[in-house]
């Protein structure tokens, strides 16, 4: 089947009001062109025999703001101003800013006559932040009455590496990929569930009434010691994959990954205030021989109940899942509907893309509609791996336009790209 | 597509990140609000004189405060009521009674040696006879006061008693002016005087001396010291008899000295040491009215000698830099300005000093103006006379070791007052201003709860080297409590004030070098006055309502 581009382009833009796009989506259907998409979907049918990865970068980005929203370049100094009270202009009751980065240290990839074996070492940082209008409030008016609820917080960074295996059953129609990782845990920030900090100032005298739940910030590798490149907070986590060649146009594919858990266990300081359904803050004694602001800063901390405490814990992985199905128009055209799903902050962030992918023995590339489900905005992707002798280049990403855009002009941006050598 | 512009479009997406915005350096710009509470202070009206380093006040159980001054006024030198005992000496003589004529009426010459007990038949010898001779002496010192009396330590009477009789003669002396200590009876003695005469020496330590004794047929009168000598003549036969005899007693009084003197001292003037005080409760007060209701100066006096002394108030005077005032006192139980402090009564080594107290206040004298003067010294330049109350005569008594004067001077002026804006100024440095240069406008917060009844206003005035930068802020700081009948206060009385300081205001004090406070206290003005206890309370909070710009 012969499909027109331009005609092509003119169906996904047709079928985007009901379509919902992710990062790395794009990056998600070049399948088993590349050896890296290993990463967000275990399963993988190498087109060649053997593929080594040089290092290689993929991020996410999903901000609420764009990044000249909040960094406002004065046209005198040239100096980038912050600005919070754009900031709080920008913002929802709800707000989610997400980022992934996935550097792709190492990747080596077998073909076996049932499947694949890799092996492969990256580096990830997944943060997750969710702030509240009144949050930012707080940053952009100062210390007025807030009640900060719904604000949460979880930064990870982390190593991992591990053993990939696919193989092909039911006559090569099922592929079963699993990947085995161990992680090293660099550095970790999150804020307990269900954390809460209000303030209440009298009119009259401008007393501070504190309410305090769950207010405890964990972390972890973030003081100033000297770490070494692999620390002593270990994990064990997993992906897993499956296809399944239903008939000779159609297949589905489900993939589900970073499943694992981090024990801290070292550099690790929570920051932690007590909860308190109301503690009156008043000032401090003024008739002191001492700095009266040492005097305050004591009394905070004494009226908050700060402590610092050193505990170990576990945390989980940002898992995700795919499912997708994929139709093959020809042997040269895949159509591929793609759900996504994401835990953050114990709430499922669901994703829905549509996308079309030209195949080529040595190349393929295509497009993909998405829609964030939570600006709605339509955004449209593409992805393109290409051999060229033994080099590889791929390249995707799942907002076309914000590519081409200074990186301070978008809010959300997603690229993955890299290099391999293939033989 | 071709593989050549596939290629061309990957080189593309791989180069055209541009992240040049990041060379941009990025400067932190944030304003916003602080609204906070910076602490308060808690000050009781004591705490508050101890700020103003005023440390001269006292509180009883219930909080009534007062200031107190205590001022010593000892008694001068005084000497002159130290009487000495000079040395006096004195003589008598008692003639024989056989004079010449006897001699001749008996037919015989002097000497001659009685054999006849008559001269003719049933006319006895007029030579033998007993005859009992008295002789009284008299003798003034010359002292510098009237004496009534003396008790003596030291000293000796010496008596030298000659005679030239051939006979034996029984020589009685008695000497009313001394009498002994232990029987309180004048000193008598009698002895039989040969030829060879007799002296005789007395311890004055065991006598007193009593200088009222006078001639019986006289008043009693000062000074005086009376002695009588009586011989007994009794010539036999066979005594050998002159016409020329006698008997002579000369008295020596040396060395005397005495435990105490008595007499009247009239109303001679008695010396005291000069002194002044100074009042720093005053110092802190610049402008403004202060009456104070019911301030008080009580003399306590300790009189160890034996004569009331008056103390002349008139010479005391309350000064401060533009006018003096004389304290007046009206008592009337003596002269106008005059304290009287009694004395011993009855003289006795162990006798202690009698204590008097004598107490000045608005019923009696003028001390309410006295202070209302807002003296910072009080002069006191007492002096003073014995018997103040001449009571003609007066029966004092000095003695050599005697506990002397001692009076103290205590001022206690209640704080119960009428304050008409009294000032309290104060100064501080200020070198803050980097402090607040991030401040756009700040507002200041002040919550007060007072129960002293005085109200407050502050004013705050900005300097540069002295030079007002004309950003002055005057407010209400906390308003007076109400009080009871008493005078009391009843309860805290809340205040809340806002004092703001804008944009422009905060520029010129970043340039303040100094920072002038001054206070004005007022009772409230329809009462005559207020009570103002030590635990009366100022509660200030402090807040901040600032707009930051970083």
């Amino acid at each position: 089947m012969k499909i027109n581009t331009f005609t092509l382009i003119a169906i996904l833009l047709f079928t985007i009001n009901s379509a919902k796009a992710q990062n790395t989506l794009s990056f998600y259907n070049l399948g088993d062109y590349v050896a890296q998409t290993q990463n967000v979907s275990a399963v993988y049918l190498p087109k060649n025999n053997f593929t080594l990865g040089l290092p290689g970068i993929g991020f996410n980005v999903n901000n609420p703001f764009k990044l000249n929203e909040f960094l406002i370049q004065n046209n005198t100094t040239n100096k980038l101003e912050t600005n919070f009270d754009n900031l709080l202009l920008n913002s929802k009751a709800l707000n989610q800013s997400t980022m992934q980065i996935n550097a792709s240290l190492f990747m080596l990839a077998f073909k076996t006559k049932k499947g694949s074996i890799s092996l492969f070492a990256n580096s990830k940082l997944v943060n997750n932040i969710q702030y509240t209008d009144q949050f930012i409030e707080v940053a952009a008016n100062g210390i007025n009455n807030f009640d900060l609820k719904n604000n949460q917080l979880n930064t990870t960074g982390y190593h991992e590496i591990g053993l990939g295996i696919t193989q092909q059953f039911l006559k090569n129609k099922l592929a079963i990929g699993l990947r085995l990782k161990y992680l090293n845990g660099v550095a970790h920030a999150s804020l307990k569930n269900n954390a809460s900090l209000g303030l209440d100032i009298d009119e009259t005298t401008q007393n501070w009434n504190i309410m305090a739940a769950n207010a405890s910030l964990r972390t972890s590798g973030l003081s100033n010691e000297d770490t070494s490149y692999f620390t002593g907070n270990n994990g064990f986590g997993m992906d897993l994959g499956a296809t399944y060649q239903v008939s000779e146009k159609w297949s589905i594919a489900l993939s589900v990954n970073d499943i694992g858990t981090i024990h801290w266990s070292e550099n690790n300081t929570s920051y932690n205030i007590k909860d308190t359904e109301g503690t009156v803050y008043n000032g401090v004694d003024l008739n002191t021989d001492g700095s009266i602001q040492n005097e305050i800063e004591r009394a905070i901390n004494t009226v908050f109940k700060a402590t610092e405490t050193v505990e170990n814990f576990s945390t989980k992985l940002t898992s995700n899942t795919y499912f997708s199905t994929k139709y093959y128009a020809s042997k040269k055209n895949v159509f591929t509907a793609l759900f996504a799903n994401r835990a953050v902050f114990g709430a499922s962030v669901t994703n829905y893309a549509l996308g079309y992918n030209r195949l080529h023995k040595k190349a393929t590339y295509g497009l993909l509609t998405s829609i964030n489900p939570q600006d709605k905005k339509v955004k449209i992707g593409g992805n393109a791996a290409v051999n060229l002798g033994a080099f590889q280049m791929y390249v995707a990403t799942d907002n076309f336009l914000n590519a081409f855009k200074k990186v301070e002009e978008v809010s959300q941006s997603s690229l993955s790209l890299g290099i391999n050598l293939t033989f | 597509m071709n593989t050549k512009r596939l290629l061309l479009f990957c080189t593309i997406i791989f180069t055209c990140c541009n992240v040049s915005y990041f060379d941009n350096e990025i400067e932190m710009k944030w304003s916003g609000d602080l609204n906070m509470p910076i602490g308060q202070i808690n000050y009781t009206l004591s705490d508050v004189l101890q700020e103003l380093d005023i440390n001269d006040f006292s509180e009883d159980a219930e909080g009534n405060m007062s200031f107190n001054y205590i001022e010593s006024i000892s008694g001068g030198k005084n000497t002159s009521y130290d009487v000495a005992i000079e040395d006096l000496s004195f003589f008598i003589e008692i003639e024989s009674p056989l004079t010449p004529a006897i001699f001749n009426a008996a037919g015989v010459s002097s000497p001659h040696t009685i054999t006849a007990s008559e001269i003719a038949p049933g006319i006895p010898n007029p030579l033998i006879r007993s005859e009992k001779i008295t002789r009284q002496k008299i003798q003034k010192f010359e002292l510098t006061k009237n004496l009534t009396g003396a008790s003596f330590i030291d000293g000796q009477l010496i008596i030298d008693i000659a005679s030239n009789f051939t006979v034996d003669i029984n020589v009685t002396l008695e000497i009313p002016s001394l009498i002994t200590k232990s029987g309180n009876v004048p000193y008598q003695t009698s002895e039989k005087i040969t030829s060879f005469g007799k002296q005789l020496s007395i311890p004055l330590e065991n006598y007193t001396i009593d200088f009222t004794q006078n001639a019986d047929n006289l008043e009693s009168t000062t000074n005086n010291f009376v002695i009588n000598v009586t011989s007994e003549l009794d010539f036999n036969l066979g005594d050998t008899v002159k016409d020329d005899e006698k008997i002579s007693v000369k008295a020596n009084l040396t060395g005397a000295e005495t435990a105490v003197v008595y007499g009247d001292f009239k109303q001679e003037s008695f010396s005291f040491s000069s002194q002044s005080l100074n009042l720093d409760f005053f110092d802190s007060f610049d402008q403004g009215a202060i009456t104070f209701a019911n301030p008080k100066i009580k003399i306590k006096a300790s009189n160890g000698y034996g004569f009331p002394i008056g103390i002349d108030l008139s010479k005391i005077r309350a000064v401060n830099q533009t006018s003096t005032l004389n304290l007046k006192y009206d008592n009337d139980q003596g002269p106008v300005n005059m304290v009287v402090v009694n004395g011993i009564e009855t003289y006795s080594s162990e006798a202690p000093s009698v204590i008097t107290e004598v107490i000045m206040d608005k019923t009696n004298s003028n001390v309410s103006d006295f202070f209302s003067l807002r003296p910072t010294e009080i002069t006191l330049d007492v002096i003073g006379n014995a018997n103040p109350i001449n009571k003609l005569p007066n029966l004092n008594f000095f003695a050599s070791n005697n506990k002397g004067f001692e009076a103290e001077l205590e001022i206690e002026v209640p704080l119960e007052v009428k304050f008409e804006n009294i000032e309290l100024t104060g100064s501080m440095d200020f070198n803050n201003g980097e402090d607040i240069e991030d401040l756009v406008n700040f507002v200041l917060v002040l919550n007060t709860e007072n129960s002293i009844p005085l109200s407050g206003n502050l004013e705050v005035i900005f300097l540069n080297n002295g030079v007002d930068l004309n950003v002055s802020k005057s407010f209400v700081a906390f308003a007076a409590a109400d009080i009871q009948s008493n005078g009391k206060s009843s309860e805290y009385k809340k205040t809340s004030t806002e004092v703001t300081f804008s944009e422009n205001d905060l520029k010129k004090i970043k340039m303040a070098t100094a920072i002038d406070i001054k206070c004005t206290l007022n009772s409230p003005k329809e009462k005559n006055s207020v009570k103002l206890l030590g635990i009366n309370g100022l509660i200030v909070n402090v807040s901040t309502k600032a707009n930051i710009k970083l």
